[in-house]
Parts: C-alpha cells; structure tokens; sequence
C-alpha cells in the first residue's frame, strides 16, 4: 500500500495517544505527549479508534512493558488543522497502529503543534483511564 | 491631528508590555532620557558648527520643545512632535534655522550610532565622543523582551534598540551600566545620613540607595529584618553582569516567610523527580542531576510566591531536564531547567500567530526577578485573551 492509499482521512476519527504516568501533573499534560522522537523518525505512534477502544490500546501497550495512566485523542480533523497528517501503520503488536507524521516541519513549529494538540486532547478529556 | 511635518520621532514599542497597545508610565522616563539625549547631541553638533562659541546660547535647551500628541496602534507608537514657538522665540542664532534642523541631525546621529553599534561596529565619527554613557538613561526601563524601533514617521523603517544594543553602547565608554531588577534578602543595616541599606541575598550582600522618602518603609524592614523583603529598582552592573549595587529603589515588600501549598506539592513533585532512573520514559531518557533539582525548588517557589506568578505545571524531560509549563493562549510557555543547574532556557510561544519569544538565561542570585520580568507579561496576555 503506498503512502496515498494508507492517508487517513475520515476526519471524526480519534487517535489514541498514551500518557506516561511522569506527563501529567494534577489535570495538566504536558505537550511531550505528543512529542516525536528521534527514534520514531519523526512519527508519533497513535492508535485508531475506528479498529480499537481505548481501553484495549492501554492495556496492549502495557503489555509491551511501556507505562501508561490513560489514553487521550485528538481527531484526524484536528491533525489536518494543525497542518500535518496521519498514515495507517499497521504493527504486528498492534493492529490498530498509525502515526502522525511531523516530518518537514521546522523545530518551532514543530513544537507549537504539539502544544496545540495536548490542549485539543485536554479539551476532549480522557478516552480510558486506568485506576489509580 | 499630528501633521508629519511635526512629528519628530514615531518610536515603535515592541514586546511584552506594549503588545496592549498601552505604555507603562515608567517608559515615559526613557522618553523624557531620549530628549535629553538629542539635546545633548544637538548642544555638541551647535559647537561644532561655531568653534568661536565656548557655550551654547541662552535658552538652548527650552528651544527643542518635544510632546506626546498621541499613542497609535501597531505594538504602542507614541508620536513625538516638535512644538514650534508662534512668537518667533526660539530664533535663536544658528539654532531655529532650517526649522529646528540641528535637532532633526541630532535625531538621525543618534539612530545611526545605535545602527552602528547594534550591528557590531564602532560608533559614526560624527556620534559626539563622550556622549555615549547617556544612553544608559535611554531605555534603561525596557525589559529584556522589548525593544524601541527609533522611527521618524510612521512610514519609515526605524532603527532597533533594544537593552541589548543599550548595553553595547553604554559600555563603549563606561564600565558598568544600569539595569531594573528584583532581589529578594533581609534589610541588615541602614545608614539614614547617606540614605543607603545593607541587604543580605542568597548571593551574598549588597548595598542600595533609596529614595529619602521611602525612610520609613526601610526602617520598617530593618525591624523586621528576620523576614524577606522584595525590593525592585535599578540595579548597577559591570561588564561581567555583576551586580555592583543598587541606585534607585521604587518599591519595597515585606514578605511571609511560609511556603504557600501551591509551592509545597511542586516541592514535592520534584523531590519525586529524583527517584527517576536511567530509562524511565520507556527505556529512554534519564532523570535530572542534583544540581538542577535543588535550582528548579529555589527558583519555582520564588516565582509563585515572592513574584505572586501562577503555578505551572512541571514535568521532567528526556533529557534530563525540569520543564515548566504554562499554558494559555494566546502563549503558551515552557521554562526549562537544564542539565548542570547552570542554566535556564524559556520559550513562549504565540499559538495563535505561530511565533515564538526565546530567551536563556544563566543561573545567578537575579534569575527570579529576570525569569518573572520575562514571563510576567506573557502570562497577563494570555489571562486577558483567556
């Protein structure tokens, strides 16, 4: 499937983004929730809504030994209006894997997205949270 | 109605406290410093011009009358214009001729010289020797976000001065220069005959002179003594940034003692943070080292309950660092605390015109007072827009 073909664009859909238990203070996250890193070339891992709940998405990823509070979303529309897009990325640890693409952006920009995208996820509130 | 064959200066304010189109009244200084700059420029220029003159003639100084007309939009303009004197008064000789023009060449010597220097040269030789040190009154209130564009219209690309190009010009000439600050510390002595006060800082001590009419509050620190003040004014630094001593004092505040709650869960939340150990994000990252620790608790507390700053949300990062986060909008603001406790980093970045205002700043007995001087204004754009 080439990169046009694995574009999503259905803009209700959410995209599940975990939130490690050191990224929230109080009510607060902090925008490193959605930070890419170097070792994801730029790609935010993200879980689709339209093949997974939240709840699964959690409990799959800690199942690979990573932390997690919760699961937050942001919409396919919200990542087109901050001017990136996301990719299906099927994984074969997680079939519901995708990514949002900050590649060719500069740093400031980069980072100003990001910020935009923790308040939109803020806003929405939490899509699973695990008990404390 | 200003008409533009008046208008003298329409200097553009830019930065935290002019983003309001507003000017605060302590700007109105550098204004009135600015006057006196071109003043000083022109009494040089008018020697000059008349070598058989020891004196500039009587009445000089009243003949170059400058108003604020008006404040336009755009950041904050306020529109400088000349007055001229209906009664013919100001002919005085080689002065009023070309309609004040020795001020107009004083005006465009001053813009060239801060051009000059800004970008990294020696001042015009036509800049009068000697007259360099006067800028340290000229925008000496400014903070380190903002800046004066010296325009002559409205329709004319101006020159940038900001403290940065200040400091650059002031210390062409002289050692030291001034700069406003904030210390916090105990008032440990007062010398009422000299008008000056001991207080004792983190950083250790320092001397200030206070204004005579502010005796009974200093007194009234002095009794006090156990508990912290926070005194803001101006402060005396060399080239080095050290601070020398402090000239002016406008205000005083004694303060409590107790951490507020606020201040006690970040406490508590960075003490958590040591306890992070190599791979805490997911096999990545590690967690900050002492000394960065012990810089965030000073400073953070500080800011929220000495500076009276809202609380931030704070988070370790990757790297290492202690990050800060205030989040608004229009600005949304992360402060960070690097690796080595050496240094600070700050962006405030404008979510709505996708810009961003960056500063760094090493850690000394001022990063309060300069980290709240910086945030302050972003933080009340953002409760306003909010």
């Amino acid at each position: 499937m080439n990169q046009f073909e694995r574009l999503l664009s259905d803009a209700a859909e959410e995209l599940y983004r975990q939130v490690h238990p050191n990224f929230i203070h109080g009510e607060t996250l902090t925008s490193q929730v959605f930070e890419a890193t170097k070792k994801d070339e730029g790609l935010l891992s993200v879980t689709r809504s339209s093949k997974s709940a939240a709840k699964g998405a959690f409990e799959r990823f800690l199942a690979q030994k990573c932390r997690s509070v919760g699961v937050v979303a942001v919409t396919i529309a919200e990542v087109v209006q901050v001017g990136l897009s996301a990719y299906d990325d099927v994984q074969p640890h997680e079939p519901a894997h995708a990514v949002i693409d900050f590649n060719g952006i500069s740093e400031g920009d980069a980072r100003r997205t990001r910020k935009r995208l923790a308040l939109m996820a803020q806003a929405r509130g939490w899509r699973f949270r695990a008990v404390a | 109605m200003t008409t533009d064959d008046t208008v003298f200066l329409a200097p553009i304010l830019r930065g935290g406290r002019f983003d309001g189109h507003t000017v605060p009244v302590e700007v109105l200084a550098d204004l009135a410093a600015y006057k006196d700059l071109v003043i000083e420029v022109a009494r040089s220029l008018y020697l000059a011009k008349h070598p058989d003159r020891k004196r500039v003639p009587k009445g000089f100084e009243d003949s170059f009358r400058l108003t604020l007309k008006q404040i336009d939009r755009g950041s904050a303009i306020p529109v400088l214009v000349i007055e001229r004197d209906p009664t013919g008064d100001l002919e005085l000789e080689g002065v009023s001729e070309g309609s004040c023009q020795i001020y107009f060449d004083a005006r465009d010597i001053i813009a060239e010289c801060v051009q000059s220097v800004g970008d990294g040269h020696m001042p015009p030789e036509r800049f009068p020797p000697g007259l360099l040190t006067s800028f340290n009154r000229f925008g000496r209130n400014l903070l380190a976000d903002e800046s004066i564009e010296l325009a002559p219209n409205k329709q004319t690309q101006g020159v940038l001065y900001n403290p940065t190009v200040r400091r650059k010009l002031v210390l062409l000439q002289s050692k030291n220069y001034e700069k406003p600050l904030t210390l916090v510390g105990n008032v440990t002595k007062v010398d009422t005959d000299n008008a000056t006060l001991i207080l004792r800082t983190s950083n250790g001590t320092i001397t200030a002179s206070y204004p005579i009419l502010m005796e009974g509050v200093i007194i009234e620190a002095l009794k006090n003594h156990a508990n912290d003040v926070r005194l803001s004014g101006m402060g005396l630094y060399d080239r080095n940034e050290r601070l020398l001593r402090v000239t002016d004092i406008n205000h005083v505040v004694q303060l409590d003692d107790a951490v507020s709650d606020t201040s006690a869960d970040i406490l508590a939340r960075l003490g958590a943070m040591g306890d992070l150990r190599p791979g805490w994000l997911d096999g990545e990252g590690v967690g900050p080292d002492q000394a960065t620790m012990n810089i965030a608790s000073q400073i953070l507390p500080d800011l929220i309950d000495r500076e009276g700053l809202p609380a931030p949300a704070v988070f370790p990062t990757k790297d290492g660092s202690i990050q800060a986060e205030w989040q608004g909008m229009p600005w949304s603001i992360e402060v960070r605390f690097l690796p080595g406790g050496l240094r600070v980093t700050a962006v405030a970045d404008n979510l709505v015109e996708g810009r961003d205002e960056l500063i760094s700043i090493e850690v000394s007995g001022q990063l309060t007072s300069e980290l709240a001087a910086w945030l302050r204004p972003h933080l009340v754009a953002s409760r306003r827009h909010l």
